[in-house]
């Protein structure tokens, strides 16, 4: 198997003339210059939609490049499912933290799957929209999120995130709940 | 290290929790790992055997399901679904929280890296605030 694996990588850098990092399972998009394994693609796709999303803030044209219509959000309640429902929350997200961004701090893909793990900075100056609602309240918040995103054709299909909310809650003074 | 022997490190981690081995649980960690989701006090080999034990102690039936586990150099990623009855004490510094008698499930993302064959570091996102809805030790937010 090794053996194979590496007559085909030979093959490929001595046939295609790309001096580039060998990588097994080439795709028919095997271009020199290009992302040759589905995992770089993918990952090459979700970098793109964070900078639109979040340093463009573009939801817009960020999610209708690379999510999916039928997208499944996890992380987001049923009335904010799909391609549709991530423009949703992205508008939200702005509207209540105009300076709101993203950093990633960490990226990691196999096959099908990316991971990102990120940090939201962003001052809530005004009204949080979502289905429980926080008044705008002028606090600063740094957040820790972990990102799991699911491929199929190009497109994101499936995505979960986890991020602290108690410590959010924390950070916006909203903790504890008022009763 | 291939991406399949760090994955088994991980998994066999999450094994040796669920079947209450606390040792098994420890041992593949690196003495010196640095846990960027535990507190200063808990940080190493000796404190992911402190905070196993802690666990244990207040949720006994507590079970990790691994959903995803995906990989690439020396990191391996897991999505995990948490479930446990809160039975004993709860004794973390950020809260400590006496037994509620209640379960909970809850979504965990965790990141490893693995370093010489152990797990050298880790971090993670944990849902604590839904955790600690369902124990009931909080309000639900208004809606």
């Amino acid at each position: 198997m090794r053996a194979a694996v590496i007559v085909v990588l030979a093959s490929s850098i001595l046939i295609g003339g790309c001096a580039t990092e060998a990588r097994v399972q080439p795709t028919s998009a095997d271009v020199c210059g290009k992302p040759k394994t589905e995992a770089e693609a993918n990952k090459a796709a979700v970098l793109k939609m964070v900078q639109d999303f979040w340093e463009k803030k573009n939801p817009d044209s960020a999610v209708g490049g690379v999510y999916a219509t039928d997208l499944v959000n996890h992380a987001a309640i049923p009335e904010a499912q799909g391609a549709e429902g991530m423009r949703t929350i992205g508008k939200k997200l702005f509207a209540a933290f105009p300076d709101l961004s993203m950093k990633v701090v960490d990226v990691t893909a196999e096959g099908d799957r990316v991971v990102l793990r990120t940090i939201l900075d962003g001052t809530q100056t005004g009204a949080l929209d979502f289905k429980k609602p926080v008044p705008a309240t002028g606090k600063h918040v740094s957040i820790e999120q972990i990102f799991t995103y699911r491929f199929k054709d190009g497109k994101i299909v499936e995505t979960w995130m986890t991020m602290d909310h108690l410590d959010m809650m924390k950070q916006l003074g909203t903790f504890p709940p008022r009763t | 290290m291939s991406i399949e022997t760090n994955k088994a490190l991980v998994v066999q981690q999450f094994e040796a929790f669920n079947a209450g081995d606390i040792d098994g649980f420890a041992n593949v960690m690196a003495e010196d790992a640095v846990n960027h989701a535990a507190v200063p006090q808990s940080q190493g080999r000796s404190g992911a055997r402190a905070i196993a034990t802690k666990l244990r102690r207040a949720f006994p039936d507590m079970k990790m399901v691994l959903e995803d586990v995906i990989a690439e150099g020396s990191k391996v990623v897991c999505r995990v679904t948490v479930t446990g009855t809160h039975e004993g004490p709860l004794e973390f510094v950020k809260f400590p929280l006496p037994p509620t008698g209640k379960s909970f499930r809850a979504t965990h993302i965790h990141v490893y890296r693995v370093e010489s064959g152990k797990i050298a570091e880790h971090w993670a996102e944990r849902d604590d605030l839904a955790m600690l809805r369902q124990l009931g030790v909080l309000p639900e937010v208004r809606s």
